[in-house]
């Protein structure tokens, strides 16, 4: 079998569709309110000394994934019980952007149709590009990134003429504790869960692409998510962006241009609906590589299908409705997520650290 | 009606997955994919039964809660 690589560019693309996501469909970080722009440039920037941290863990160990790292760091059997855990976040993972492409068409355009029918048509397609392998998933990315960068941007200028700047001021009204709340959840919910390509990039060109993939594609990712939610709070108000469910595409449909050009949300639909295929697909492929590593396989491919299956599945009954699952991802979702997140990988980190240290003297 | 679509979709999906597992012959990757693929196959059937299944996010949402102490 061949070995399979990925170009810097590509992975960049990568990171970039996988923070926008589920992002561009759902509010992040509801609870900073109108200082959401400043709570989202703080989350970047509390995010790149993680990223870097999951770029070290990628360049010291080249060609290796987190599931290997693991086992380096901790032993055989702890560090296939810690990726177990890490199997299961990043199935959950998975489990919720399915729902949340499932959620919304359902919500915004086709209230009669049930959530299956999107979800596993979505999914069938990810089993299938999880199968093609890694190389093909970023072939595909950096062809959909321009459905996501570019026309966003378009969006957002069309939009200008209805933007209020007495949306965002004045700034910091409220005190610093909804920013603070705002930021980490805006920390956890895109930027953080690119811990995932610590399990799925083993296949990278030299040392210091990992770098180049994660901060790039953080800076991107991230201005591309500053943009479109400021962009939000100043067209709807901080209380009409925390209320609704997929504030982007409310925000769309207010596009009109001389009652010419109009009904733009079929494009944020379009925007969407890739950027949350491609994050489901690397939650699947991460947590196929996982097992695969996990029982000593050569190859995940065998094993794709039930997996998705399963993803299916689970995202059916894992929450009642829509609120739940928002009121999950607001609250609970950046507590949960802050021991994969951050905590086990700097103590990972710490771990290899000192075994290289005490190897090399 | 549903559960018979289910039972049908899985059928298919096993033909055309399994039987080139079989014939390659390989045995823990087999017994793998006939677990995932049975219990993912358990899931659907009783959620096509309309089964209310306890789903893993309340457990998780109970620890969390318990840890930040909310």
């Amino acid at each position: 079998m061949h070995k399979e690589v990925i170009s810097d560019r590509e992975g960049i693309c990568l990171v970039i569709l996988f923070i926008s996501g589920s992002t561009l469909a759902m509010p992040t970080g509801a609870a900073a309110g109108r200082d959401l722009w400043l709570a989202i440039l703080f989350a970047i920037v509390i995010a790149i000394p993680i990223l870097l941290i999951y770029a070290k863990l990628l360049s010291l160990f080249l060609g290796k994934d987190l599931f290997d790292i693991l086992e380096y760091g901790f032993g055989k059997i702890i560090g296939k019980g810690i990726g177990i855990l890490f199997i299961w976040f990043a199935f959950h993972l998975g489990v919720l952007s399915i729902r949340n492409i499932g959620e919304f068409p359902v919500t915004v355009s086709l209230p009669e149709t049930p959530i299956p029918i999107f979800t596993l048509s979505m999914i069938m397609l990810a089993i299938w590009i999880v199968k093609e392998g890694i190389e093909v998933l970023g072939r595909w990315a950096n062809i959909f990134v321009l459905f996501n960068a570019p026309i966003p941007s378009m969006i957002i200028l069309m939009l200008i003429p209805i933007m209020d700047i007495n949306n965002i001021q004045p700034i910091l009204y409220d005190g610093i504790n909804p920013l603070l709340k705002g930021t980490f959840e805006a920390f956890a919910f895109p930027f953080a869960e690119t811990v995932l390509f610590t399990m799925i990039v083993s296949s990278l060109k030299t040392k210091k692409s990992s770098y180049n993939i994660y901060i790039k594609g953080l800076l991107l990712g991230g201005m591309l998510i500053l943009g479109v939610s400021l962009t939000e709070v100043l067209v709807l108000g901080p209380d009409l962006y925390g209320a609704t469910f997929f504030p982007n595409h409310v925000v769309a449909r207010k596009v009109d241009i001389g009652e010419t050009l109009q009904r733009m949300e079929v494009i944020v639909i379009l925007a969407t609906t890739t950027a949350s295929f491609l994050k489901m697909s690397v939650c699947l492929l991460a947590v196929c590589n996982g097992i695969a590593k996990i029982f000593n396989l050569d190859d995940y491919r065998g094993f794709v299908t039930p997996i998705g299956l399963l993803m299916f599945n689970f995202a059916i009954f894992i929450y009642k409705s829509i609120n739940e699952m928002t009121m999950w991802a607001s609250s609970i979702w950046p507590y949960y997520a802050f021991l994969f997140q951050v905590i086990l990988p700097i103590v990972l980190f710490i771990v290899v650290m000192i075994k290289r240290n005490s190897v090399s003297t | 009606m549903i559960v018979v679509l289910i039972i049908l979709g899985y059928i298919v999906i096993g033909i055309i997955e399994i039987v080139p597992l079989v014939k390659k012959n390989q045995k823990r990757e087999l017994m793998l994919y006939s677990i995932l693929f049975g219990v993912a196959f358990v899931i659907s059937v009783l959620l096509g039964l309309g089964v209310k299944i306890p789903s893993p996010a309340k457990p998780i949402e109970k620890v969390v809660r318990m840890v930040i102490g909310k």
